[in-house]
């Protein structure tokens, strides 16, 4: 079992070009669809958590899924084994990258590879989010928030200003904090504008009837 | 002393990094300036190296890095250390915090915070296909690139309608190179 960790995350490690985001539609064929070890909503928090913590997304999924199967040794294996392809294959190429570069041949295939990378991350970031239109109780405020994110992303990234990206996800977090506010003296209100996060809705003792909207 | 400022450096970048790999290019870039005897030409090469060999694009700068300043050791060091605190934070969280994931509070924000990391995605896969499409420094557009596109689009779409699913992404990808190297061929 920690074999097959290790080995699914050595694989991992050694396709992911281009980074984590590609990496993600990996991790997906591996766990979530071929070995169903992580179900798709939990993959989509997993993204979640694994966007929203520092460090590479890389490290964070493995780690995550790691844990997941197998404990704290799972975690172990499983970022080693991320990580083993790109320590050995890097260090043999710096010794000799200037060389490598020269071969035209190498740029054309990189650049192919480079091309098929932005395809997939493309790919895969529009069918998470057509899941996750499927599960979402308020649609409008789902696609809201996809777009508004979406063009900021753009904007600043032509404009060439540095907006790390984690202003954009506390920004989220605080949007969805509001949200449940919003949803709890709603529904006091009869709910008529509840976005249904139906999971453990607390009675409400006070029934207080004047809110002013 | 080389070993313990690469792994503070290193540490630090893999604290500080939000949001994945592209973050972390930019903060190492930061750091890396001016450290050891790294000019900026091989600066923005490694980056562009990092990005497109096999493995997460920070652990190759980490190693890359690593390796230009201190050897084989360097290298390790700087990828543990860039990974040390994702790892630390993740393993927190799971033990710690996983629980309340089904509150409502916290569902209301998974709500509002997956598409927003979607969105980030998408974008980055958007700017990265644009850079690949404007090769030229005149702005330009890349007529090979678009071929290497629409042969990808094409091979995808005939694979998703005969077989109902996505080419998987190991596939894609040695496609991409492929058809990188024979487009290169023509003319």
């Amino acid at each position: 079992m920690l074999l097959k960790l290790f080995s699914k995350f050595f694989k991992i490690g050694l396709f992911t070009f281009g980074g984590g985001y590609a990496m993600i539609s990996i991790v997906k064929d591996e766990f979530v669809s071929k070995e169903k070890y992580v179900s798709d909503e939990e993959f989509m928090n997993l993204i979640a958590v694994a966007e929203a913590t520092p460090g590479p997304i890389a490290i964070n999924m493995a780690t995550y899924i790691g844990y997941k199967v197998k404990g704290m040794i799972g975690a172990i294996v499983a970022t080693i084994g991320v990580v083993l392809p790109s320590l050995i294959i890097i260090y043999i190429i710096s010794l000799f990258i200037i060389e490598v570069l020269k071969i035209k041949v190498v740029t054309d295939i990189f650049i192919g590879i480079s091309i098929a990378v932005a395809y997939i991350i493309i790919r895969t970031a529009l069918s998470l989010m057509r899941k996750e239109m499927t599960i979402s109780d308020n649609k409008i405020i789902t696609s809201i928030v996809f777009l508004a994110v979406l063009i900021i992303a753009l904007l600043t990234d032509f404009l060439s200003i540095n907006i790390n990206v984690i202003f954009l996800i506390f920004a989220s977090i605080i949007l969805g904090i509001i949200i449940y506010f919003v949803n709890k003296c709603c529904r006091k209100n009869g709910g008529e504008n509840s976005t249904g996060n139906g999971s453990g809705s607390k009675e409400n003792i006070n029934g207080s009837k004047e809110v002013t909207r | 002393m080389i070993y313990l400022i690469l792994f503070y450096k290193f540490l630090l970048v893999g604290l500080f990094s939000f949001g994945g790999g592209y973050t972390a290019i930019a903060l190492i870039k930061e750091s890396m300036q001016g450290f050891a005897d790294i000019g900026d030409g091989l600066l923005s090469d490694l980056i562009a190296i990092s990005e497109m060999t096999p493995g997460p694009v920070a652990i190759n700068m980490a190693t890359f890095f690593g390796t230009k300043t201190g050897g084989p050791i360097g290298a390790l060091i700087a990828t543990f250390a860039i990974s040390l605190p994702a790892f630390i934070i993740i393993i927190l969280y799971i033990k710690y915090l996983k629980k309340y994931e089904n509150s409502s509070l916290i569902k209301s924000i998974y709500t509002t915070v997956r598409p927003a990391c979607f969105a980030i995605i998408l974008s980055v896969g958007i700017v990265l296909l644009i850079e690949n499409m404007s090769l030229n420094e005149m702005g330009t557009i890349d007529g090979k690139a678009i071929m290497i596109l629409i042969i990808i689009i094409l091979a995808d779409t005939i694979y998703a309608v005969r077989t109902k699913k996505n080419l998987p992404t190991i596939p894609l990808i040695l496609f991409g190179g492929l058809f990188g190297f024979m487009v290169g061929t023509i003319k």
